[in-house]
């Protein structure tokens, strides 16, 4: 496993003055940030809206998507003024129509309610940022875990700062080449994009960020979260801001894209889920949503026009033992993918109290969290030195300016800019793979699985699910086999440098390995997803989840190397 | 239209890329790479090669340097078998700005085709910008295909060609710098698609050219062509490409003109073929490449072991590599079962 420097973590921040923290300056610049982004996007929607009816149909379209989003859901979080808002737009767009020559005359008004549009979109949307709550949530966090639990873990936290926080690495472990995401992040703008497989992993990703010394990040969060306290005021003054995904407008979508792209312009760095949501089957990610992700090759085309700065996309895979939300995922996963053939079983939605119970098992368990930072690239995929130039597979600097140009001459290119999007894309999965560190559930949890469905070759995946209690079994001695099979191949692959494997695997033998997987398996579930029953056969209460589990090592081949029994 | 003030670059001097060369100049200076100084005398000082009339505005230099550092759009027309070291020459003087546009109907095949043990998967091929985007940084690439017998273009005979890129701004150059009274461009998006039209189509010609050397009619030529272009899509779908390119002028466009023309190379293999002279016999009296030759033996070792319908490919195969019969192989391709005339 490459360099953990967990025992030295955390790190000191690179920019230590927190006046010069870039999420701090975009605060402080809220007024003007958000006048760039309407004035940026007045201009280009109005190219693209260029006679004033296709501007008003797309307004006349926009209060019609609201006002149907305003009567079939509410939100703690909405807006309390939203209705008359949009009251006002439709008796302007109606006192527009009254004049019969509007098609000419109105555009100076369309303008305006386009800008009104804007304005309160980039306000709803906008975050902010407190370093006094940044400072003291980060002194909090190790801290309420030392006073909270009566642990193991607990026990050391309370002894002294020092001990608390090498106790507090030891379960929240960071890989990855800090030394390098250090460096080019004083050339130029980072943009931090996750595997996603829980609602917890923002707070969890922002905290390793900081533990390397990044400064805060910007991010977006869904807006149903701010509903919930004391959350919302953390996420309030954090530097979140606020993603409505039930707004499909086509004003609001591009409001969003400006939002980012411009933070990004702007030198802030930033994070965001290029899977776009959870990973519902619990596989990392193999297909991302482009449109978030082509805001980094925007900002990088107008940055080649202002200032040359360049922007690094650093690719981050989260790896937990178990997941809290495993059943609502894959529930959710399962009945799109299965619709009348998945029949659905009971499944718990996760609650503070649930979440809190989560913690605490955690942190009083042998179990851990893993943060694997990938190498950062260029917004095309390349790797970079740590001064930032961009490097061929060959190890030779370049420059990607030119990829934006046309004899020497700047093009902006939507078209192209998507298509390099999706050359980024590929690259950044690449990078999930590559650096995906595997734990003992996600062996166990694929090998078991893989041997319930050769035992039963003839079921398709969702009567596997359904199969009875008493056939779920395999043979504890034919799964130890297969664990020690599958994880020579793991090894190997580690050692081609396709994947990462975490220690507890390479050091135990499959003995262990499957004891760990079962205690930890199950740790926050009320059925437990793997157990020995009392003839010592391996089983399951609860297939889907199981195959969730499984889920996390598809996509290396693996399933060909389970040995048939 | 984009201000383009450099040269265009041309990559090989064969009788394509040479009349490319004329038809370039009638819109932007013509910059030729060629290495052989024969070549470059013809081209600067006789103004005449392969017996085409070199327009002004096209010189010829062997300074590769020279030559990637003045043109930033270069295009590759050269066989698929010295493809892949031209580029490797080229590579350290390429730059993210260059975009290459390339005319070579062939595959990269990273096996060796003599390897008794020949086993091809979709992996081990590659198509010509797939190799430049694997093996340089330049990310800009299209391909120009279509009905382009060199030798009418040559002589003054009005063509159309179709230019195919995943970027507009490749599409968009390509159809400034060709564009003409006497050419006319046809946009596409799906370069793989134009790609395999353009190479399938050569092996399919050799086929016609044989059932033309063995004294069949148009009829059969007909029924060859209609059924080659279903293998087309066979092998296509097997390939995952959308099977409309081979609709157009890259794909039944070219097959019209190759598989009718003792002026295709591809065509008269076929056709010497039949008439009882071995490949052994006819590769040394080429003057320039046949890719259907190699593409056969490509597709056959690619489709062989697959539940593909791809009779056409498998029995030339045979005809041209394992001795079997030319008269026995076309009989074989007049009896196949009466199956559904249209199943894509």
């Amino acid at each position: 496993m490459t360099n953990t420097l967990r025992t030295l973590l955390p790190l000191e921040f690179v920019e230590k003055k927190v006046s010069n923290w870039r999420i701090f300056r975009l605060t402080q610049d809220k007024e003007a940030f958000i006048k760039e982004i309407v004035a940026d996007l007045t201009k280009t929607l109005l190219k693209k809206y260029s006679t004033n009816k296709s501007l008003y149909e797309e307004i006349a379209s926009t209060l019609y998507l609201e006002k149907i989003r305003m009567s079939s859901s509410r939100w703690k979080a909405d807006a309390k003024d939203q209705k008359d808002f949009w009251n006002k737009v439709k008796s302007q767009l109606l006192q527009i129509k009254s004049d019969p020559n509007w098609e000419n005359n109105a555009q100076k008004e369309l303008v305006s309610i386009l800008r009104n549009i804007l304005y309160r979109n980039a306000y709803e949307i906008v975050g902010h940022f407190n370093p006094s709550i940044f400072n003291f949530t980060q002194k909090l966090l190790p801290f309420l875990f030392a006073l909270v639990f009566n642990s193991k873990i607990g026990h050391r936290l309370k002894k002294g700062l020092l001990s608390r926080k090498k106790a507090f690495y030891e379960k929240f472990r960071i890989f990855g080449d800090f030394e390098l995401i250090r460096n080019v992040s004083k050339n130029g703008t980072l943009i931090f994009v996750p595997t996603h497989f829980c609602n917890t992993d923002s707070p969890i990703v922002g905290y390793a960020i900081n533990s390397i010394g990044i400064d805060p990040v910007i991010y977006g969060a869904g807006l149903n979260l701010f509903g919930v306290q004391p959350l919302s005021f953390l996420m309030e003054n954090l530097g979140a801001y606020k993603l409505d995904r039930r707004k499909k407008n086509n004003f609001y979508l591009e409001t969003l894209k400006a939002y980012s792209r411009i933070a990004i312009e702007r030198g802030t760095h930033s994070l965001f889920y290029p899977g776009g949501t959870r990973s519902r089957s619990g596989a990392l990610e193999k297909k991302l949503k482009l449109g978030l992700l082509s805001t980094a090759i925007e900002a990088q085309q107008n940055n080649f026009e202002k200032n040359g700065q360049k922007i690094f996309v650093v690719p981050l895979i989260i790896s937990y033992n178990f997941n809290i939300e495993s059943s609502s995922l894959i529930h959710q996963h399962l009945t799109e993918i299965g619709k009348e053939k998945y029949v659905s079983q009971t499944f718990q939605y996760s609650t503070t109290y649930k979440i809190l119970r989560f913690v605490k098992q955690f942190f009083s368990s042998d179990s851990e969290i893993c943060l694997s930072f990938g190498p950062p690239m260029d917004v095309l995929g390349h790797r970079v030195d740590s001064e930032g130039r961009s490097l061929t597979p060959d190890g030779e600097i370049f420059d990607i300016r030119g990829y934006f140009d046309f004899e020497e001459t700047l093009i902006k290119d939507e078209q192209r800019n998507f298509e390099y999007t999706k050359l980024l894309g590929n690259k950044i999965l690449d990078s999930y793979f590559r650096y995906n560190i595997v734990m003992p559930t996600h062996l166990v949890a694929f090998v078991y699985f893989q041997l319930l469905a050769l035992k039963n070759k003839k079921l398709n995946l969702f009567e596997l699910l359904l199969l009875p209690r008493d056939e779920r079994f395999v043979d504890y001695l034919i799964l130890k086999n297969a664990v020690k099979t599958i994880k020579t191949k793991l090894i190997e692959l580690n050692q081609l440098e396709k994947l990462m494997l975490i220690d507890n695997i390479i050091a135990h033998d499959e003995t262990q390995i499957i004891e760990y997987a079962i205690d930890n398996i199950s740790l926050y579930n009320e059925k437990k997803i793997i157990f020995q029953d009392d003839k010592n056969n391996i089983t399951t209460e609860d297939i889907s989840q199981l195959y969730f589990y499984h889920n996390r090592l598809t996509g290396y081949n693996l399933e060909a190397y389970v040995p048939h029994n | 239209m984009y201000h383009i003030t450099k040269p265009i670059g041309i990559l090989g001097v064969g009788s394509f890329g040479t009349v490319l060369a004329n038809l370039i100049s009638i819109n932007y200076p013509v910059i030729l790479y060629a290495r052989k100084q024969e070549s470059l005398h013809n081209i600067n000082n006789l103004k005449v090669h392969r017996d085409t009339k070199i327009l002004d505005r096209i010189i010829a230099t062997d300074d590769l340097k020279f030559f990637a550092e003045s043109c930033d759009i270069i295009l590759p027309i050269v066989p698929s078998y010295a493809f892949s070291t031209l580029i490797d020459e080229l590579n350290p003087y390429l730059e993210p700005h260059h975009i290459l546009i390339h005319g070579t109907k062939g595959f990269h095949v990273s096996e060796n085709l003599n390897d008794p043990n020949l086993s091809i998967t979709p992996k081990s091929i590659m198509t010509m910008s797939e190799l430049i985007e694997t093996k340089t940084k330049v990310y800009r690439v299209g391909c120009i295909s279509g009905p382009n017998l060199s030798k009418e273009i040559a002589s003054g005979q009005p063509a159309g060609a179709v230019i195919a890129s995943k970027y507009n701004l490749v599409i968009d150059l390509g159809v400034q710098i060709l564009k003409s009274h006497k050419f006319q461009m046809f946009k596409s998006k799906d370069i793989k698609g134009i790609e395999l039209a353009g190479i399938f189509k050569n092996y399919l010609a050799i086929i016609t050219g044989a059932s033309s050397g063995m004294g069949y009619g148009i009829n059969v030529s007909a029924l060859l062509i209609t059924k080659g272009v279903s293998e087309m899509i066979e092998i296509g779908k097997f390939l995952n490409v959308d099977s409309k390119s081979f609709l157009g002028l890259a794909g039944i466009g070219d097959l019209i003109a190759t598989c009718n023309s003792p002026l295709s190379r591809n065509f008269s293999v076929g056709y010497r073929l039949a008439k009882g002279e071995s490949l052994d016999q006819i590769i040394p009296t080429l003057n320039e490449a046949a890719e259907g030759i190699n593409t056969i033996k490509v597709i056959y070792h690619l489709v062989k072991n697959q539940k593909l319908s791809t009779p056409l490919v498998k029995i030339m195969y045979k005809v041209m590599y394992e001795g079997f019969p030319m008269q026995r192989g076309l009989d074989i391709l007049m009896r196949l079962s009466s199956g559904y005339d249209v199943v894509y």
